[in-house]
């Protein structure tokens, strides 16, 4: 029912173009994103992976070019209806969750606002989804008692919360310490078996060989290189490709 | 010389009666404040003409001293056709006073907030209203609390001036007593430690819940 278009597309981005004053952060960019599939995009800093990401989900506008999500163009959230927004989630790298609110509350709250769920049901769904991320017990504790790992759990919990047909992930694990890094990506790994959609922009090369379906990687502001992870890995065909995940992996290895 | 305890003993029914009118008049002046406050503090988050003109509100209300405010609202005003009794002379002056500085105490709370606490509200589809209310404005509050207790202190303090409008609130009712007795030092200092009493009380109560709200 919500897939009416028929292919399998949740993201088109075509030809977009963002610009902050001089600096041309997207470059005429294109790529779809299939729905029920994990793409991870890799690329240098400053390469506009997170404006990328933003531009998507609607927290940043852009200046040329068409977003479609689902087979619907949207330009910005300020025009986008409640529902469209409900369609991706989005996690960030600097956690973002309420620290006044319980990691309960933080994931309950979407749900009464945008849902019109009760108390009752928003609790029932949140806890439903703090244990699918291993932390029902966790429930009552505020976000700065939480350790970095688990506070991103609750976070993608809280963008599970609305059902969403595809996740955003802007470099989620980049702000936590090492030894946190791996519950995160466990939990992100689960997720994409199960077939949600994914966006996964990341440093994590292990993850992205091993969970992703495709890897696209950008550099300036457009995709240089794209494909099944095993061909960007083994077999990447720019130099520009190879030496970006030279560098890559000797810093990770 | 004696101190005289007496003439307090015996003004304490009007003493208490000036303790009352000086809370009631603090109280709506400061809730007065908040409310505009608020508004102000939020409208000039944003740049244009009506936060330049805001802004110019508050640099009028914050150079000037509120007793020439107190003037210019209570006696001024009637001359371009705006009179009003005294009480609503007193608490709007107040109020306007406090407001300008309770808007840039907020504006200040309101710019502390992350903007990723808003993005990840905006991305769950909540409205720019429901961010405000639920996510910006409770955290925004906890940074803003001390300040706006001060705020609150302030305007005690503040209201003794009120008592040029004839206004029988404590600092007049001490003068009352002064003009009968001529203890200045007795009546002075009784009005003096009670103004602290509940200046330290407020500041108390303000501690205690700074302490709860912490996470």
């Amino acid at each position: 029912m919500f897939d009416g278009k028929g292919d399998g597309c949740a993201i088109d981005v075509r030809e977009v173009t963002k610009r902050f004053g001089s600096l041309c952060v997207l470059d005429r960019f294109s790529c779809r994103f299939e729905k029920g599939r994990t793409t991870v995009v890799i690329g240098p800093s400053g390469s506009g992976k997170s404006t990328l990401a933003r531009c998507i989900c609607g927290l940043e506008t852009y200046d040329e070019g068409s977003i479609t999500l689902f087979g619907e163009n949207v330009a910005s959230l300020r025009t986008r209806p409640r529902a469209m927004s409900r369609r991706v989630g989005m996690i960030f790298q600097h956690l973002n969750l309420w620290p006044h609110m319980t990691a309960l509350e933080n994931i309950a709250f979407a749900p009464r606002r945008c849902l019109g769920m009760d108390e009752g049901e928003a609790q029932e769904l949140a806890s439903n989804l703090l244990e699918r991320v291993g932390l029902q017990d966790k429930a009552w504790n505020k976000p700065t008692q939480l350790s970095g790992g688990e506070q991103q759990r609750v976070a993608i919990a809280r963008a599970l919360a609305l059902s969403p047909s595809h996740l955003v992930f802007d470099e989620p694990t980049s702000a936590l310490d090492p030894e946190l890094v791996g519950e995160v990506l466990a939990v992100m790994s689960d997720l994409s078996k199960n077939g949600m959609g994914m966006l996964v922009i990341t440093h994590e090369m292990q993850f992205a060989r091993e969970v992703s379906d495709k890897v696209v990687f950008m550099a300036e502001g457009v995709v240089q290189e794209e494909g099944a992870p095993e061909k960007i890995f083994n077999a990447p065909v720019l130099e520009r490709t190879q030496m970006f995940l030279q560098r890559t992996m000797r810093r990770h290895y | 010389m004696e101190f005289r305890t007496d003439i307090i003993v015996a003004n304490a029914g009007a003493i208490a009666e000036g303790v009352l009118i000086t809370l009631l008049v603090t109280s709506f002046s400061f809730l007065v404040a908040l409310v505009l406050g608020a508004v102000v503090g939020i409208l000039r988050r944003r740049r244009g003409v009506l936060s330049r003109l805001l802004g110019g509100y508050v640099s009028f209300f914050r150079g000037t001293p509120l007793l020439i405010q107190l003037f210019l609202i209570y006696y001024g005003l009637p001359s371009i056709g705006l009179s009003m009794p005294r009480y609503v002379a007193a608490v709007l002056s107040l109020a306007l006073n406090s407001a300008a500085y309770i808007s840039e105490i907020l504006r200040g709370a309101l710019g502390a907030v992350p903007k990723g606490q808003e993005e990840a509200a905006q991305v769950l589809g909540l409205t720019r209203m429901e961010t405000l209310v639920f996510i910006v404005f409770p955290q925004a509050l906890r940074v803003a609390l001390p300040a706006l207790v001060n705020s609150f202190s302030s305007i005690l303090k503040d209201s003794s001036l009120v008592s040029v409008l004839s206004i029988i609130e404590l600092t007049r009712i001490g003068q009352l007593i002064y003009t009968r007795t001529y203890r200045a030092f007795e009546i002075y200092l009784t009005v003096a430690l009670i103004y602290y009493v509940l200046t330290e009380t407020v500041a108390c109560f303000s501690r205690r819940i700074e302490r709860a709200l912490e996470i």
